[in-house]
């Protein structure tokens, strides 16, 4: 047994044996049978012929060295220098990545530079990556330097060749120094010069994680990457920096920066929704608001699913700037999911779902009708501006008896008749009768009511909607008699309302 | 002598030394391989830093070698090299940690990396060089920095340094910064050592400064375009090491 001794061999074989043996027994048990330095060609050889090339316990060997000053560094040294290259690479094939990885930094930091050499050629060849000769002599050079006998040049090319080594090491592992410099450059000087070169690589993805710790660190680097012009680099770093938790933190700031917000918005597509949703909920002024809505118009319809899950809330101002969302991204919303919005308590909620149900072919009548049985003055506004391109037959007998009522807003009146004038329904003739004349004279003799805005916008509506009819024609014909201009006018108007409510009275043109 | 070394510059004659074949080897491969469009060999560059630091005490105490530049197509490779060791003594007078020095020996080393962009025409040329001309070579750092980032390796130090070594204690220099902010401690250190190499050396345009003019150049400038900290220190740490 190359001249072990039979008690070696069993001390070396029941290390093996034992797994879960500690280096330290192990050696000791070596020592205790003879073993030293000098029999590491042997047991090198001896660890090889074990089942799996004895793997696991000759990397144990390395990485329970504490360091080069460990009492054992001198012998594990020497039997990972006698397995040679060759032999450490199918040795270290047989470990998975990670433990390779481990094991050449263990391997850095303890061995002797003379075994780190077959150590790191072994290490990049189980890695596939190729050494350059120009690395190896270098390396060789270090080596060589760091076991000359002057102590001075020893430590220092001892201390460089480690530090060498593990660089390797570190970059076959994650591509990035485990530990930073102390004169390393701050973060955001490296994201400033990724922005104005355009570059981007390892370097500026550490650093912009660094840089990402902090809310005041996340709120530079926006401010940076949106004054940077466009590259490679903008793009990349704001693909990276635009997340919904980071927009919203951007929105929660007193004064938001919507250059800011934009681009963010513009990675993010549909996942800003929700945080812009939580700002527009939260929004104080009105400018902000209006900011908010614009942005989420502009992602478009899609957005109606996460709009519709906010109409739960309690918060009159809440549902109506969901709805008006839906109505200003013309989203394709059930008409049986606003229902329960027509008969909101909160008449600027009744306004938004009724304008946005007019607006749609589908819901327009129904809308119209619901929106002239409406108390509030704004619905009823919206609803006779709608109405100018028709009023549906359920609402013109609603807007006909409300029109008479005492507590119709009477600024309404005069465009409510002028667009009952535009049917045929006999409920609008009722109304606009009753607007018009005034009665009879002793004689039976229809008369006219005395001339109000109302009573000729009345008057124009039975002219153009009902010539023939023997209660208008009486009316008409002692209004065809007058010699007011207004009420002539009136007369001739038929046709000419286009139902502004600016009274076709003013004829055409 | 080649066809780049105008017969009437002053090249240096001492015999090349040999303690530094090996980096003079590799830095030469090194730029060849960034030069014909490869990734830059990081490692090999490590390898070139480290070996240099070790260097530095192979004779015992801290000596400060600098390498003669005996042919003009050498300069690239000699400069690196020679700012590096310039750089790590300047560091190591500063009292940073011998990480830190190594750190900035590997910044310094790559400085002028962004100089393979450059044409090779231009660097040899001995007459003045047009607007256009001058605006390629200032190029060099943003280049340089774009090379080192893109290595894709822990390269910060580095690609800051190429990327800041032509700017000045006093903003100025080149190149033009979007973000204001003034040069990194490492780059105002290379920034030096730069200088003052790039005098001493002859170049196709030019003989090289003798030490006493540079020494007053670096001098008068020092607080304004150059960190007067290290202008000070540089000049004193060559006048111990007898390299002047």
């Amino acid at each position: 047994m190359d001249g072990l001794n039979d008690s070696f061999g069993l001390t070396l074989g029941n290390g093996l044996a034992g797994s879960d043996l500690a280096l330290s027994d192990f050696l000791r048990a070596l020592r205790v049978a003879g073993g030293d330095a000098s029999d590491a060609a042997v047991i090198a050889r001896r660890l090889e012929a074990e089942p799996d090339f004895g793997t696991r316990p000759f990397a144990r060997l390395v990485e329970e060295l504490s360091g080069p000053a460990d009492r054992n560094a001198p012998l594990v040294s020497e039997v990972v220098r006698s397995y040679g290259a060759d032999a450490l690479q199918r040795l270290l094939l047989r470990l998975d990545e990670a433990e390779r990885r481990r094991l050449a930094a263990r391997g850095s930091k303890a061995l002797s530079p003379a075994a780190l050499i077959p150590l790191l050629q072994a290490t990049a060849g189980a890695l596939s990556i190729v050494l350059s000769q120009p690395l190896l002599e270098l390396t060789q050079k270090l080596a060589a330097a760091a076991q000359t006998t002057d102590a001075a040049v020893r430590d220092r090319a001892a201390d460089a060749f480690r530090g060498l080594s593990l660089h390797l090491v570190e970059r076959w592992s994650v591509k990035e120094s485990l530990t930073k410099s102390s004169i390393a450059p701050e973060p955001s000087r490296v994201l400033a010069l990724s922005l104005e070169t355009g570059a981007v690589g390892t370097v500026v993805w550490s650093a912009f994680r660094e840089q990402s710790l902090t809310e005041p660190g996340v709120r530079t680097l926006v401010e940076m990457v949106t004054q940077a012009e466009d590259s490679a680099a903008k793009r990349a770093l704001t693909a990276r920096l635009a997340t919904p938790a980071r927009l919203a933190a951007l929105l929660r700031e007193g004064e938001i920066d919507f250059a800011a917000v934009d681009l963010m918005i513009a990675h993010l597509d549909r996942e800003a929704v929700g945080p812009l949703l939580d700002a527009l909920v939260n929004a104080q002024g009105r400018g902000t608001r209006r900011a908010l809505m614009d942005r989420l118009v502009r992602l478009g319809p899609d957005i109606a699913s996460q709009v519709l899950n906010r109409l739960g809330d309690a918060r009159w101002f809440v549902v109506r700037n969901m709805i008006s969302l839906l109505r200003e991204t013309e989203a394709d919303v059930p008409a049986s999911a606003l229902d329960p919005f027509v008969t909101h308590n909160d008449a600027r909620v009744r306004r938004e779902v009724l304008q946005l149900r007019m607006e749609r072919e589908d819901t327009r009548a129904a809308a119209l009708t619901a929106a002239v049985r409406d108390h509030d003055k704004s619905v009823l506004r919206t609803a006779l501006q709608t109405a100018r391109g028709g009023l549906p037959a359920a609402a013109v007998a609603i807007l006909a008896q409300r029109v008479a009522e005492p507590d119709f807003p009477p600024e309404f009146r005069v465009m409510s008749l002028y667009l009952l004038g535009r049917t045929r329904d006999p409920a609008a003739r009722t109304a606009l009768l009753s607007f018009a004349g005034g009665g009879r004279s002793l004689f039976g003799k229809a008369k006219l009511a005395p001339k109000s805005p109302e009573m000729l916008a009345a008057l124009s509506g039975l002219a153009r909607s009902w010539p023939t009819d023997p209660h208008a024609r009486d009316l008409l014909d002692v209004a065809a008699k007058s010699k007011d201009d207004q009420i002539l006018n009136a007369l001739r108007a038929v046709g000419t309302d286009d139902g502004r409510g600016d009274g076709g009275v003013r004829g055409p043109g | 002598m080649s066809m780049h070394d105008p017969s009437h510059i002053r090249l240096d004659t001492t015999p090349p030394d040999p303690r530094f074949a090996e980096e003079l080897k590799a830095v030469f491969w090194l730029m060849h391989q960034v030069r014909e469009g490869n990734a830059l060999p990081v490692t090999e560059a490590e390898a070139v830093a480290h070996s240099l630091f070790a260097a530095m005490r192979r004779t015992g105490p801290v000596t400060l070698p600098q390498l003669p530049l005996r042919r003009m197509a050498e300069y690239v490779a000699v400069h690196a090299i020679n700012v590096s060791l310039l750089a790590m003594a300047l560091a190591e007078a500063a009292g940073v940690d011998n990480r830190a020095v190594r750190d900035i020996g590997l910044a310094a080393l790559l400085h002028d990396v962004g100089m393979t962009r450059v044409p090779v025409e231009l660097l040899a040329r001995a007459d003045q060089l047009s607007d256009a001309e001058r605006e390629l070579v200032q190029r060099h750092p943003l280049e340089g920095a774009r090379i080192i980032v893109e290595a894709d390796a822990s390269l910060e130090l580095a690609a800051v340094v190429a990327y800041e070594h032509h700017l000045r204690p006093d903003r100025g220099g080149y190149p033009r910064l979007k973000y204001r902010r003034t040069p990194h401690y490492a780059a105002r250190l290379v920034q030096l050592c730069d200088v003052y190499h790039a005098l001493r050396s002859p170049r196709p345009f030019r003989q090289p400064w003798p030490a006493d003019l540079t020494f007053a150049f670096l001098n008068e400038r020092a607080g304004t375009e150059f960190d007067a900290d290290f202008a000070g220190k540089l000049i004193t740490l060559i006048k111990q090491h007898g390299i002047a």
